[in-house]
């Protein structure tokens, strides 16, 4: 009798298979592009392409 | 710690950091500054021997590399397939027609050689041989052969030790959620922008990085996570929880993946899969004010 209740509660209900579409964003999912400039990160300022750096010290 | 560069009786020089548990270690003689963005420099770690060991070189010239193309970002850098392994060009025009920086690296993304293309660097202190994207670059491809995969996501911690993540395409509210938490509470904010997670014994951790969003928050920490919540504006709060396919698939989604290597997406999806069967996941319709960030510290689902 508790076996019965334990294979009852582990039971699940089914669930149909279905295809559900989840959209990519490629802008976003590719490295390398720019948001916002003049700070760093994605929008650091080789975003503007033209290498300008910090150097750091030794 | 600070970031201070190792120097050898060679002449070498030696940097190294830690991402998201990626070490990296750069090494190049005297001729190269040593020159880093502000942003990594908070990653700065003491490593003798990193996972993705990189080594500089001058280059007279870069000619076109004569692998397969496998990629075109459609920005700097075009990916390039041969023999031994990797190529990542990265050209500009404003730098001129040849590729200004390239890497070399091999498959399992151990070892690389940065060449600095000498003509596009009259002034070699302005060079940045790490500078993004190549940086985020080396270190996504490198969570693809491991347990570990970077996400679109602000992550933060409170003064409990407790780790809160929300992901999010741009504008789906990283930047405010980042804000009205940082308001209401004391937070240790890992980022604003991208966060790497990792697994460890059946848990889910998150890592700060230095590519961060316009609230720029960047910092090397780490917090355990036991739930995700996909951010989505709305008029009202609401949480609702996403089943197994469907948080891969969304989390994925905001993901930074190699679309292009078959077995590094498999690797992923995997342990995307395992995570998600960890912990739990949520869509966050949330309303841009104090009342989402109660919403989220009162949920217990």
């Amino acid at each position: 009798m508790k076996q019965s209740q334990n294979d009852q509660v582990a039971k699940k209900f089914y669930e149909a298979p279905k295809i559900v579409t989840i959209n990519l964003r490629p802008e976003e999912a590719v490295l390398g592009n720019c948001k916002i400039s003049g700070s760093s990160g994605p929008g650091n300022p080789s975003c503007a392409i033209v290498p300008r750096c910090s150097t750091v010290g030794s | 710690m600070a970031c201070v560069a190792e120097e050898s009786p060679s002449g070498m020089w030696r940097v190294s950091f830690r991402i998201g548990e990626v070490s990296l270690g750069l090494t190049a003689d005297q001729s190269f500054h040593r020159v880093l963005s502000l942003q990594i420099q908070p990653f700065c770690s003491k490593s003798e021997a990193c996972d993705i060991e990189i080594r500089l070189v001058w280059a007279n010239a870069l000619t076109s590399p004569q692998g397969r193309l496998l990629f075109d970002s459609g920005s700097v850098w075009k990916l390039y397939e041969d023999s031994p392994g990797f190529v990542f060009d990265f050209s500009s025009p404003v730098l001129g027609p040849q590729p200004y920086k390239r890497l070399h690296v091999d498959r399992g993304f151990h070892q690389g050689r940065i060449l600095l293309n000498r003509s596009c660097f009259p002034d070699p202190s302005t060079c940045n041989p790490l500078e993004y994207p190549l940086d985020e670059l080396v270190v996504m491809h490198r969570l693809g052969r491991e347990r570990g995969v970077e996400v679109h996501a602000a992550g933060m911690r409170d003064a409990e030790g407790n780790g809160y993540l929300f992901l999010g395409h741009s504008g789906a509210g990283k930047s405010t959620t980042t804000s009205l938490w940082n308001q209401q509470h004391s937070m240790t904010v890992l980022s604003d922008d991208r966060i790497i997670l990792r697994e460890n014994h059946g848990q889910v951790w998150m890592y700060g990085t230095p590519w961060h969003g316009e609230a720029a928050f960047a910092a090397p920490e780490k917090a355990r996570i036991e739930r995700f919540f996909i951010l989505e504006h709305a008029p009202e709060n609401k949480i609702t929880q996403l089943t197994g396919g469907r948080a891969v698939g969304e989390i994925m989604a905001r993901s930074f993946l190699p679309f292009y290597d078959a077995a590094a997406l498999e690797n992923t999806m995997s342990f995307l899969q395992e995570v998600v069967a960890a912990i739990p996941c949520y869509r966050l319709e949330f309303r841009p004010d104090g009342t989402a960030v109660e919403a989220v510290r009162q949920f217990r689902g």
